[in-house]
């Protein structure tokens, strides 16, 4: 595996391998852009990352100890004439802030807490704020500070403290010596609660391969935007989905489960049935507009909610978990979400969302795959330094990677954490998401199956608070160990994510913290972030060439329409006339020309050939456009540059000059001939696909009648088998009766 | 770059799809007379088994080829060893469950399964039901995984309770499933049947909905259960009020169980020197061992219906021999006994009396209503809160409306007469289709109620007048009648069962739309029958009149047959008797 | 659902460093060519080979690395519901052979449990550049339990052994499966699906 030299002309390059860019690369790839896929990290998937338990320890240490400020190499030696820098920054724990690990597993009930070094919150701020947690080094006598009472103490005023702890903590936990990376046993705790962790630490770590945690915490909406990509592209094949079995609430100090589909309803037994009646009306009225809705538009959906006299176990219901939106929510945004949800309902299962098994993190690596599929290239712990952008034009030349060589390309996308804060445009004040992750030892809501998978809505439970979304999966879907719970806590930072959500956990389930003894689960290990809100950057407005374009990290939503939405819109920036992700074809339908095993070696001759067929076909075309195409051909010649600079790389640029913008007007016309020609095959396939589709739902939708036909006809059936057999009776009895 | 994408066309690919399905059928068709003709020859081999089987994988509608399959694996029996034998039966079973997963809706592929498994020496029952809940998870309405599934239950020897379970988890995912609502009714009388207190006389569920399963009728739940049951239904179609099967299941379990055999009137004429026997259900008298003792003398008689359209009958009559009972001065004393059910019943014919009867009214068998206890009137009557609720939430739907006459039926029904109207009428408005259905299931409840203010009264008239009846019912229930008014209701025709009221005298039948008689046949008392704005057409429709002796009053004004040519003179020709005709 | 279709449906995963001759293996096998240059083709995701193993028809599904392995960038996703992998290294090539345990590694994080492992030497036909005696790699192959094989796939030699007998092993593991897990077996057609999205997107 020895580091090849990489290519030194794509036509997209991009850094980061969030959602956001992977959609793009995949997009760009996909209708034969030459994409260069990097990301500075030795992991897939930036922020939307899953990680083994292990790895995740490795993350938190990773984030503790990237403080110092690389050094910055001067590259401006590559630089050419009328070129001039912009560098990037290349950390990127600017999005991340508030770490604290805490440990609830030993026997002995220890604690251990760590902080993360940069109490600044501010995502923007970059490289200054992490070098303030260096240098300081292992004071390990601080647990008892730590495990005492109040945390907003904690976090505040001892802060210093904490990082120590945290310093000597780390390097432990790295999975090597997992018994070492127990600290002490804290002096300080007083409850005498009985052991009935099962699970130690030590198998927490030992098991930690069988752990995929996200850093993100989101679900997927079975008609959500995403869905529909990875079905249309087939990126699909990838991965596989689980169903979220039931969606609970937490409220009155209950968890409960929320009704949603008519199986649901059917089998609550919560609601009279006089309840079920008006929730399954409203859910069905709600699906389509009514001028009676209308009326309350502005005014909040609790107020809708409240004059359809649903009563209090229903409003709570259908406001935070079906629509998920707050109490103040104006009525049609409400109805919108509360569309969505049910749009998305039965699709796949009761609920509307799916979990991919293994974890989000696998849903950037599939559009990776699809991506390397169509030639890609991928290259992870591989960063771009600076970009080179022409003085001139203000357009992005080609980038300069961490080894100092020089890639050109047309387009730039890149991840918002390489973005230096200055250049960015960020909502302000800034925005972020308060995350906790917890390992539990049983699920919040015990049912036949230990199998569940569950979405939990928790209504703020003071004023003030936010509103959390809580998902706890279970080892089926190959983000825990068996006999252990993942749970994620996601909501809209108030204050830090321990803040803001300890007393949502502490609430629901058993810590150390809290001292009666009950039957919610225990949690053995946890972790608080604050991750920066993608939602807050904005696409648009930054101090960045044209041709550069930026992807926000992940939103705080709980769908995926954000990401997807912004991957599109960067696809059609730079290539507007092109399929956002047409289906892949499937492997069965490929043929392998005899011609192209027959060719031994020369890559070059297969181009010509392809570029050929093109020709033959638009031949006569390309005389009659040719002089409409000579107009394009000059706005598009920046574009392709790059391109016919391969070709012509080994002669002075200046003698050739005439000669090759010549021969450049025409590779563009043939380009442009082949690339309308496949546009066309594309748009017909896409066609050919839905009409496909559209018939097979057709069918579908017979059968769906049918098989209603069949059962009338059982109906009938049976009906005539009761006549048929009170006629058996009948004439069975003068039989019985002449013997 | 190199390595260019190149994706088959659609036109390749159709074309290519064309030839593979030649190529298929070629091969098919080969394979099919490779079948034929080694079945031709006799032949039961392994090569037999593996030719069947490659038609069959991709056609399991094949009976004859399962047939030869079968042959063939007879033929194995008979040569191999035990332990072979499984083997092979257990490969048949792997290949069916191919067969299954091709067209898993595939009758023959279904009834091998069955063959196989009930022919295998060590049959994998639990295999069996995993395979069944596995197929039924897939599509909950696969009748022939249901009919497969239940050979395997009864194999295998599952207990109740757990099939109960069953059909929980189905409802569970999705209640418009009549199998699985069905399935439960015919679980739970098993689970949890009626306690064994001596039932009282009860009756066939007249008017409620037949149960629905033939094996169901008499069997019964027990209260604690059927509470359970009613609130599992009430989730139910309070979720989807419109979804059929709930409510079906509904009705099951609101339904009463069939009316015990009985004799239920006998009647005796000493003018006609005639007896007539009701019974609670229709049978064939001249096969159930019907006897009559008269005066402890068995007698030979000739039982015949009323009407000779009817093999069975809820009513008999026979001829005494001339001269047997005719002394008006005699007491006779009348037995007639069902051999067949050991019933009978008394009937005495005293002096001076010129009939006489014994019965049981309808009253008293409470045939209109359902035979509950105290307790359960008053489960009934929160089933019915609990349905006007839903009824005042969905006032539209005409299942809600339907059960609720049901319920009120049930509980009181000449009490609910008015309400019980109200609702016909919104149900013949909401579902307009079936406004014929519900007209004469009114004129059922109507006649109903009719009869019960008639044993009320204790009289013999049956009056039933401008009440939109739109057919006739009960009759049996009628023999006792002298005096019926049917005027001005929407009857089309008087029904051969009509037949049935022996002791008719007048019949009042004004403003109708009757064109047929066939029911005033041999009716021995009727005397005058009034017809009055009807739409009898032709003569031949009076025909039916000559058989009654002693009818001499008859009203035909406003009928079309008044306008035939000379209809008086024909008229005397036909009905000779009648002396005061008016036309 | 025809009389071609068939019993088994296996997703075989290609891993090893870049140059090894993956893709040549892939390609002789499915098509029997031995292509030139190197690199699969553009937007090929994976090739497909039915087999028939004593009358039963086995539908592999080989996977490709897609180039990942370039860079040493190859996704997690690649691994995760593969039923065998094919851990591949040149002969001829020391380097390559010392890169297994890192990619042992990554079998261990990604891959399911009871996946099969073959340990591949390719190139034998380039005998005479021999740089890892095959005793070396059957040691190293034994002490990871795992089967080892040596091919050239431009000779051929090997390749349809290769694959046969993966195709064979999994039958046998799919049916021991079958056999310890009753209850959740039986029904066909389950376990062949390879993609929940994929089989359900049509609905």
């Amino acid at each position: 595996m020895a580091a090849e030299e990489l290519p030194s002309e794509f036509d997209v390059v991009i850094l980061g391998t969030g959602l956001v860019e992977s959609v793009v690369a995949a997009a760009c790839s996909r209708v034969g852009q030459r994409v260069l896929h990097l990301d500075r990290r030795s992991y897939y998937a930036a922020n939307w990352a899953s990680f083994t338990f292990n790895g995740l320890l490795t993350w938190i240490q990773q984030h503790h100890e990237e403080s110092q400020s690389e050094e910055v190499q001067d590259r401006s030696s590559l630089l050419e004439e009328g070129e001039e820098l912009i560098y990037l920054c290349n950390s990127d724990s600017a999005s991340i802030s508030n770490l604290q690990v805490f440990c609830y597993t030993r026997e002995t009930h220890e604690e251990e807490e760590e902080e993360a070094p940069t109490p600044d919150p501010d995502p923007a701020d970059t490289t200054e704020v992490e070098t303030s947690a260096d240098g300081d080094n292992g004071v390990k006598e601080t647990s008892e500070t730590v495990s005492a009472d109040s945390k907003e103490k904690e976090t505040k005023d001892e802060a210093s403290d904490e990082k120590e702890e945290e310093q000597s903590q780390a390097p432990h936990t790295d999975g090597e010596e997992p018994e070492t990376a127990q600290p002490q046993p804290p002096t300080a705790p007083s409850q005498s609660e009985p052991v009935r962790k099962k699970i130690s630490y030590t198998h927490l770590v030992k098991e930690g391969r069988r752990f995929n945690i996200d850093l993100v915490s989101k679900l997927m909406f079975s008609r959500g935007s995403l869905v529909d990509l990875l079905i249309k592209s087939n990126v699909s094949r990838y991965a596989e989905f689980k169903n979220i079995t039931r969606i609970l609430t937490y409220r009155n100090g209950n968890t409960e489960q929320v009704p949603c589909s008519r199986a649901d309803v059917f089998a609550s037994r919560q609601l009279s049935v006089v309840e079920k009646r008006k929730l399954m009306r409203f859910l069905t009225s709600c699906v389509e507009e009514t001028e009676e809705q209308q009326v309350y538009n502005g005014r909040p959906y609790l107020e809708f909610l409240r004059d359809q006299h649903l009563g209090d176990n229903l409003q709570h219901f259908l406001l935070h978990s079906i629509a998920m939106v707050t109490e103040d929510t104006p009525t049609e945004v409400g109805l919108t979400s509360t569309r969505h949800f049910l749009r998305s309902l039965g699709r796949y299962g009761n609920t509307p969302f799916l979990f991919p098994v293994y974890g989000l993190g696998e849903i950037p690596q599939c559009f990776c795959r699809m991506c390397a599929v169509f030639g890609g290239i991928y290259c992870l712990r591989h960063s771009v330094q600076c970009l080179l952008v022409d003085k001139n034009t203000n357009r992005c030349k080609g980038v300069i990677d961490s080894r100092g060589q020089r890639i050109s390309c047309s387009h730039f996308v890149v991840e918002d954490g390489f973005v230096s804060a200055e250049r960015k445009k960020v909502a302000t004040p800034p925005r972020s998401i308060s995350r906790a992750v917890l390992i539990t030892d049983a699920s919040i809501l015990p049912s036949d199956s230990d199998q569940q998978v569950s979405m939990v809505t928790v209504p703020p439970i003071a004023a003030g608070s936010p509103s959390v979304t809580m998902v706890e999966l279970c080892s089926a879907t190959m983000t825990c160990a068996p006999g252990t719970y993942l749970v994620h806590l996601t909501c809209q930072s108030v204050g830090s994510a321990h803040e803001d959500l300890s007393p949502v956990v502490t609430r629901m389930f058993h810590t150390s913290e809290s001292h009666d003894q009950d039957e919610r689960p225990s949690v053995l290990w946890c972790l608080y972030f604050n991750m920066a809100d993608g939602s807050a950057a904005q696409v648009e407005g930054h101090d960045l060439p044209s041709n550069v374009h930026m992807c926000s990290g992940p939103d705080g939503g709980l769908g995926h329409e954000h990401a997807i939405t912004q991957a599109q819109s960067i696809f059609d920036k730079i290539l507007p006339q092109e399929d956002f992700c047409p289906p892949a074809p499937n492997p069965e339908d490929i043929i392998y020309t005899e011609e192209e095993t027959k060719k031994e070696g020369v890559e070059e001759e297969e181009e010509k050939e392809t570029t050929k067929e093109g020709e033959e076909e638009e031949e006569e075309k390309t005389n009659e456009e040719e002089k409409e195409t000579k107009k394009e051909k000059e706005e598009e010649e920046e574009e392709t540059k790059p391109l016919k600079e391969e070709h012509k790389a080994i002669q002075p640029e200046e003698l050739w000059r005439a000669e090759v913008l010549d021969l450049l007007t025409q590779l563009v016309l043939v380009q442009k001939e082949a690339a309308q020609h496949q546009a066309q095959v594309v748009q017909l396939l896409g066609m050919l696909g839905t009409q496909n589709s559209q018939q097979i739902q057709d069918l579908q939708n017979m059968g769906r009648h049918q098989s209603l036909l069949v059962e009338n006809h059982q109906a009938l059936l049976l009906q005539t088998s009761r006549i048929a057999n009170h006629l058996h009776d009948i004439t069975k009895k003068p039989a019985a009766a002449s013997q | 770059m190199h390595g260019r994408l190149k994706v088959k066309s659609t036109a390749q690919q159709e074309e290519q799809k064309r030839q593979e399905r030649e190529k298929k059928l070629k091969i098919f068709v080969a394979v099919r007379d490779a079948c034929f003709s080694k079945r031709k020859e006799g032949i039961w081999d392994d090569e037999a088994l593996k030719l069947t089987q490659q038609v069959l994988s991709s056609n399991p509608d094949f009976a004859t080829l399962w047939n030869y399959r079968k042959e063939i694996l007879m033929h194995q029996e008979t040569v191999k060893e035990k332990d072979e034998v499984q083997t092979i039966y257990g490969a048949e079973l792997s290949f069916l469950e191919s067969c299954l997963q091709t067209n898993p809706k595939s009758y023959g592929s279904w009834y091998h399964r069955g063959w196989v498994s009930s022919r295998m020496p060590k049959p994998d029952w639990a295999r069996e039901l995993t395979l069944c809940d596995r197929c039924l998870s897939l599509d909950e309405r696969n009748f022939h995984c249901w009919d497969y599934r239940r050979m395997v239950v009864k194999m295998s020897g599952v207990s109740v309770d757990q099939e109960l379970a069953f059909t929980d988890r189905l409802i569970g995912s999705n209640f418009s499933n009549y199998s699985s609502w069905h399935y439960r009714s015919t679980l739970l009388p098993l689970l949890h049947p009626e306690s064994p207190e001596p039932p009282s006389p009860c009756l066939k569920p007249a008017q409620t909905s037949p149960p629905p399963s033939p094996q169901t009728h008499s069997h019964r739940v027990c209260e604690e259960q059927l509470l359970k049951e009613y609130e599992l239904v009430q989730n139910a179609f309070f979720t989807d009020p419109n979804d059929q099967s709930a409510w079906f299941y509904y009705r099951w379990l609101l339904g009463r169980a069939e009316r015990e055999d009985m004799i239920s009137c006998v009647y005796v004429s000493r003018d006609e020197e005639r007896v007539a026997v009701a019974f609670s259900r229709p049978v064939n008298a001249q096969s159930v061992g019907l006897l009559l003792v008269l005066d402890g003398q068995p007698q030979r008689v000739e039982w015949r219906s009323v009407h000779p359209r009817f093999k069975h009958s809820p009513l008999w009559i026979c001829d005494l021999p001339p001269g047997t009972i005719s002394d008006i001065s005699y007491e006779h004393n009348l037995t007639v006994h069902w051999t067949e059910k050991h019933i009978h019943r008394d009937c005495a014919l005293y002096t001076g009396r010129t009939e006489s009867y014994c019965r049981d009214s309808a009253m008293d068998q409470e045939l209109f209503r359902s035979e509950l206890s105290v307790e359960k009137t008053s489960v009934l009557q929160s089933e019915l809160q609990s349905c006007n609720q839903l009824q005042e939430l969905e006032p539209l739907n005409k299942w809600c409306s339907l059960t609720i006459i049901l319920l009120m039926r049930a509980l009181d029904p000449l009490g609910y007469e008015k309400e019980m109207l109200a609702h016909f009428q919104t149900l013949r408005e909401v579902d307009s289709m079936r406004s014929a259905y519900y007209s004469d299931l009114c004129s059922k409840f109507m006649i109903e109620n009719t009869i019960l203010k008639m044993e009320y009264a204790e009289v013999r008239v049956f009056s039933i007048s401008d009440k939109n009846l739109t057919t006739l019912c009960h009759l049996d229930q009628l023999l006792l009648v002298t005096h019926i008014n049917l005027s001005s209701n929407q009857l089309q025709r008087l029904p051969p069962q009509f037949a049935m009221l022996q002791c008719l005298e007048v019949l009042e039948a004004d403003n109708n739309s009757i064109e047929n008689l066939e029911g005033l046949y041999h009716l021995p008392k009727l005397e005058e029958v009034l017809l009055k704005n009807n739409k009898i057409s032709t003569l031949a429709d009076l025909q039916p009149l000559a058989s009654c002796p002693k009818l001499k009053r008859l009203d035909l004004r406003g009928n079309p047959v008044t306008q035939i040519a000379n209809v008086e003179s024909e008229l005397a020709e036909l009905l000779p008797a009648v002396k005061d005709l008016l036309l | 659902m025809s009389m071609e279709d068939y019993d088994y449906l296996f997703k075989i995963v290609l891993i090893g460093n870049a140059g090894v001759g993956k893709t040549c293996l892939v390609r002789r096998f499915t098509q029997g060519l031995f292509p030139p240059g190197q690199g699969a083709t553009i937007g090929v995701d994976f090739m497909i080979k039915t087999v028939e193993i004593k009358g039963e028809k086995v539908k592999l599904q080989i996977w490709d690395t897609a180039g990942q392995e370039r860079f040493r960038s190859i996704t997690q996703s690649y691994y995760r519901s593969a039923n065998a992998l094919i851990l591949t290294y040149d002969i001829t090539c020391e380097d390559s052979f010392r890169c297994l345990p890192e990619w042992l590694r990554e079998i261990e994080q990604y891959a399911n449990n009871q996946v099969v492992t073959i340990l591949v030497g390719n190139k034998i036909d380039l005998v005479e550049k021999r740089e890892v005696l095959r005793q070396r790699a059957e040691d190293f192959a034994e002490a990871q339990s795992m089967l080892y094989l040596e091919t050239s796939a431009k000779e051929s030699d090997n390749v349809e052994k290769l694959f046969l007998n993966l195709a064979c092993e999994l039958i046998r593991e799919a049916k021991q499966n079958k056999l310890d897990n009753n209850d959740t077996a039986p029904m066909p057609g389950e376990g062949k699906t390879i993609s929940y999205l994929s089989c359900c997107s049509l609905n």
